[in-house]
C-alpha cells in the first residue's frame, strides 16, 4: 500500500516527513516484549532460519497502513512474526486466537 | 528476568509440561492482545517442536545481556588504540569479533566523529539498530518523529537533544537497513589524557554512539 500523497513511497517509508516533536523519555522493556524478541531471535538463529530479518521487514511492509500505524514497536514485531509463521504453516490464525483466549482465561483465573 | 511459574489446576487433554504452558507473571492489569499473542506463539511453537525451553531461555538471556556498555568499551579501546580504531573503521564486524562481540549477519559500519563532522544514525524505514553493541533501541529512536525528521533537519533534531552543532561543521546522517547497521565513534573529549579505558568507557553513553550527543569529561 502506497502513501496516498506520494505513490512512490510505502507507508513505512517516512524519512523526510514531519511527525512532530521527539519525546525523549525512555521506557523499560516489558517482560512480554523481551520474550517476543527472544522468540524471534531464537527462530532466526544460525542453523534455524525459520524467521529471518528480511522476512520481518517484509511483513511490516505488508501488514497495511492502518495496522502499522496503530501498533507500537514491539506489537508490530510480534504481528510480523505471527504473519510469517502463519504463512509458513507453523500454526493457523484460528489456532493462535483460540490459544490466546485460553491463556487470557488462565491469567484471569490466576488473578482471582 | 526470572519467570514466576504459578500453579493451576484445570484439566488438560494432553500430557502436561510446565515448560510448555508456563504461567506468566501476574500483573494487576489485563494482558494486551500482543502480550497474549506472544505467550500463545511460545506455547504453540514449543508444542509443535519448533522451539525448546532451552533455546528460548538462552535467547532471553542474550537479549537481557545486550547493553550499551559493550559499545562503550569498544569506543574506549578505539580511543586508546589507533590500530584497533582503524580496523573498526575498515571492517566493523571483524574488529568487533576481536573483542568478543558477535555483530551478527548485518554489516556493521563504524563512522568517526571529527572536529569537522558529526555523524548521526537513524533507520527511517523501521528501527534497525546495532543491538549487538548498544542493546535494544530507545523509544525515541523507534519513534516516527525521530525517523522522519532527522534526515531533513538534523541540526534542529540534534539541538532538541541539547547538542548544538556549529554551522561550519558537517552533519552526516546515516540511514540504516536490515542488512546495514551503524556505530558512531564519538570524539574523545579534552581533559581525558591518561584516563584508563574503564574511565573512558564510563563517559561513552548510548546517545553518543548514535550521534545525538557528545561525551563530556566529568
Amino acid at each position: 500500500m502506497a502513501d496516498t500523497d506520494d505513490p512512490r513511497r510505502g507507508y513505512h517509508d517516512i524519512g523526510g516527513k514531519d511527525y512532530g516533536a521527539i519525546d525523549p523519555d525512555v521506557t523499560e522493556m516489558k517482560p512480554w516484549e523481551r520474550q517476543s524478541t527472544a522468540i524471534s531471535n531464537a527462530l532466526g538463529a544460525a542453523g534455524r532460519h525459520i524467521y529471518v530479518t528480511d522476512e520481518s521487514r517484509r511483513a511490516r511492509e505488508q501488514m497495511g497502513e492502518p495496522l502499522y500505524s496503530d501498533l507500537d514497536y514491539y506489537e508490530r514485531s510480534t504481528e510480523s512474526m505471527k504473519m510469517i509463521l502463519v504463512e509458513k504453516g507453523l500454526f493457523s490464525e484460528e489456532e493462535l486466537e483460540a490459544r490466546m483466549s485460553e491463556i487470557a482465561g488462565r491469567m484471569a483465573e490466576a488473578r482471582k | 528476568m526470572a519467570e514466576e511459574r504459578g500453579t493451576h489446576d484445570h484439566d488438560h487433554d494432553h500430557d502436561h509440561d510446565h515448560d510448555l504452558t508456563f504461567q506468566p507473571n501476574i500483573e494487576d492489569t489485563e494482558a494486551g492482545r500482543y502480550e497474549l499473542m506472544t505467550y500463545a506463539i511460545r506455547e504453540l511453537l514449543m508444542e509443535k517442536g519448533h522451539l525448546t525451553p532451552d533455546e528460548l531461555r538462552a535467547a532471553q538471556e542474550k537479549v537481557e545481556s545486550l547493553q550499551h556498555s559493550d559499545g562503550a568499551k569498544v569506543i574506549a579501546k578505539a580511543w586508546t588504540d589507533v590500530d584497533f580504531k582503524n580496523r573498526l573503521l575498515d571492517d566493523g564486524n571483524a574488529a568487533l569479533a576481536e573483542v568478543g562481540v558477535d555483530a551478527g549477519a548485518a554489516k556493521m559500519t563504524v563512522v568517526e566523529n571529527t572536529e569537522d563532522v558529526q555523524n548521526v544514525v537513524v533507520c527511517t524505514l523501521c528501527s534497525c539498530y546495532p543491538r549487538a553493541v548498544l542493546g535494544m533501541p530507545p523509544d525515541w529512536y523507534r519513534s516516527k518523529s525521530y525517523r522522519s525528521r532527522v534526515v531533513i533537519e538534523p541540526r534542529q533534531v540534534l539541538s532538541e537533544f541539547g547538542t548544538n552543532v556549529p554551522d561550519d561543521m558537517t552533519v552526516r546522517v546515516h540511514d540504516s537497513l536490515a542488512d546495514l547497521r551503524y556505530l558512531v565513534i564519538p570524539r574523545r573529549p579534552e581533559g581525558t589524557d591518561g584516563w584508563s579505558e574503564d574511565q573512558l568507557a564510563a563517559i561513552v553513553t548510548r546517545d553518543t554512539m548514535v550521534g545525538v550527543a557528545n561525551p563530556i569529561a566529568s
